[in-house]
């Protein structure tokens, strides 16, 4: 590419930001000039780029200082406009007209006939109606920069006065990085798909060990940075981003985050691929690309966890992978202000864009059908074993401390102390179940714990670990329950759900287990009752 | 006599100066300035300045970019 730089000011400094692109700066004050002639530089046949970039209190003369119209501004559209016409295939690039804070009206700026923000949206507007009509210019919002970086920061009266240099050596930094990344965005140089890790990226904490509902996600606080997060990040689907996930987890907890979780802004249906097993990251992105058929040199990793970033840089270099901030509050703006301008910027979003996840969504499903994925068979996969102690005095430390910690998949929410566990084995009149877990990834050790009223053929405490959540062992352990009361001569067994600010997952586990509801309390208390007697048919 | 802090000042203005200038620091000495060295130029004299002010953390007002056209000059405005 070869460029011809143009201004109403000197902006020969920012040639030398720009480098190492092939940068030729036009003579001073010459924008309007070579815009309008036939023979310019800026129309010489090996140019590929025009950067136009004036300054608008200067463009503004006279009119900045509320002297009369903006007369420069009304030519510089015309031979804008004239100039893209005549070359279209050079791409132009303008900023919008930015004026600088010195209102001369003041707070009179917002009503005044001769208000400079008025001046600015109307000329704005005329700018923007040129660039719907030509494809070939490519417009630049400065506003966004100044507004973050400062007008102190970035110009200088003393350059200004001395040699017409408005802005500072950071200015002109920025400024480069912005034309390049608008210059990429305009030739539609951009990553496609964006790679996810979960747990501590997408919210705060393990979901392994916090459950679907204990994870930091909410409208406060550390919760609200990942939701902000997760925000930014469907905002970029709705320009094309396509997102995919891969995490190691254990997929049942992730569907209920999924499922369960309020506060997850993502869905289901945002991701067009979803990895979440315990094999290597490498080897999950390698699976995307091919289920996408997208190649690797398209993606964006980002993950928190620098083992994992490092693992991917090794083995797949031709995927980006951008350091991850220090502090969840910064998640935000550092995916808009870096993440998006660096990898996935786009001058101009199509339908097609805002639909891309839809199709690749769909053919996922397509893909997913055929290969016929099924919790059955996921679980059958797993290969569960599981079993179940009744009144073992041995554990009645870690039956007790399950009763403490477990606040989730918790029925009642009793809290017991080992006294009191000790109480009920030896009084007989309890039954204390312990249901330990192993899989093939490992042996997980007692996972829930129920406590039956055998006088009363009622559930007095019904908690899961949240480790296990999704792989149906509860049902299991209730089946023990029952199968205790009925050999205890009950006809029916007495289930309860106690509400608490955290078990809200467990609200309808008896309606979904053949429970019905007995009585409803004040207080939220739900009773429920299930005929258990073997002898009536379809009963049980 | 030139004190050592003065001496690492001249040092480091040479240094930016080759470097600003893309110039071998071989061909700069303390005495180097606008005036004889050829690619010290007033268009990179304003390059010279916004790099410096950056670089050293030195505001630099009109006087200064017109007067600090020497390596003395601006080794003198390092704090």
């Amino acid at each position: 590419m070869r460029a011809i730089l143009l201004s109403n000011i000197n902006m020969q400094p920012l040639v030398r930001t720009l480098q190492p692109w092939d940068v030729s700066a036009g003579t001073y004050n010459s924008m309007l000039a070579d815009l309008s002639t036939a023979e310019s530089p800026a129309s010489a046949a090996g140019v590929t780029h025009v950067l136009c970039l004036y300054d608008s209190d200067t463009l503004l003369g006279e009119a900045f200082y509320g002297g009369g119209p903006p007369e420069q501004c009304e030519m510089f559209l015309q031979a804008l406009e004239s100039f893209c016409a005549r070359h279209p295939d050079k791409v132009v690039v303008a900023n919008l007209l930015s004026p600088s804070s010195n209102r001369w009206l003041g707070f009179a700026d917002v009503l005044h006939a001769d208000s400079l923000r008025a001046r600015q949206a109307d000329l704005n507007a005329k700018l923007v109606a040129i660039g719907k009509s030509r494809p070939n210019l490519l417009l630049l919002d400065l506003d966004p920069l100044i507004r973050r970086h400062g007008e102190d920061a970035l110009m200088s009266g003393a350059f200004w006065y001395t040699a017409r240099i408005r802005y500072t050596a950071r200015m002109f930094e920025l400024l480069a990085d912005i034309i390049r990344q608008a210059i990429n965005a305009h030739a539609q140089r951009c990553k496609k798909v964006l790679v996810l890790d979960l747990d501590d990226t997408l919210w705060g904490g393990i979901v392994g060990e916090a459950g679907p509902l204990g994870i930091a996600l909410s409208e406060d606080g550390k919760g609200l940075c990942y939701r902000d997060f997760q925000r930014c990040i469907k905002a970029a689907t709705r320009t094309g981003v396509l997102l995919a996930i891969a995490s190691k987890n254990n997929e049942p907890d992730v569907l209920e985050v999924f499922d369960q979780n309020k506060m997850m802004v993502l869905q289901r249906d945002d991701f067009a691929a979803m990895y979440v097993n315990w094999r290597p990251k490498v080897q999950n992105i390698v699976d995307i690309a091919n289920e996408l058929n997208l190649g690797a040199d398209s993606f964006v990793f980002i993950d928190d966890n620098p083992v994992e970033r490092d693992a991917v840089r090794k083995a797949l270099p031709e995927v980006t992978v951008p350091d991850f901030p220090a502090r969840a509050e910064e998640l935000p703006a550092w995916f808009t202000q870096k993440i998006l301008p660096a990898y996935f910027a786009k001058y101009a979003i199509s339908n097609e864009d805002a639909a891309k996840t839809e199709q690749y969504r769909a053919n996922r499903a397509r893909q997913r059908l055929a290969a016929s994925f099924d919790l059955d068979g996921y679980l059958a996969e797993l290969g569960i074993e599981c079993s179940i102690s009744v009144n073992n005095g041995d554990r009645l430390t870690r039956a007790a401390q399950m009763t403490q910690k477990t606040s989730q998949f918790n029925l009642t929410t009793r809290r017991y102390e080992v006294t009191d566990l000790a109480r009920f084995v030896r009084s007989h009149e309890h039954a204390v179940l312990m249901l330990d877990y192993k899989d093939r990834f490992g042996d997980e050790g007692a996972v829930a714990l129920a406590i039956v009223d055998l006088a009363e053929g009622r559930i007095d405490t019904f908690l899961e670990s949240c480790r296990v959540i999704g792989r149906r062992v509860e049902d299991r352990l209730l089946d023990k329950a029952i199968e205790l009361c009925r050999s205890h001569g009950h006809r029916r067994i007495i289930g309860e759900y106690i509400p608490t600010r955290k078990n809200q997952m467990v609200a309808e586990f008896y309606d979904s287990h053949g429970f019905a509801p007995l009585s409803k309390y004040g207080d939220g208390r739900i009773t429920y009752e299930k005929p258990i007697d073997d002898r009536r048919p379809g009963a049980g | 006599m030139i004190d050592d802090r003065e001496q690492d000042k001249i040092q480091a203005a040479m240094k930016f100066i080759a470097v600003t200038l893309d110039i071998p620091e071989g061909e700069l000495g303390p005495d180097s300035s606008m005036d004889n060295t050829p690619d010290w130029d007033s268009s990179e004299h304003m390059n010279i300045c916004l790099l410096f002010e950056q670089q050293f953390g030195v505001k630099m007002d009109m006087d200064i970019i017109t007067s600090a056209t020497s390596i003395r000059a601006l080794a003198a405005l390092i704090p």
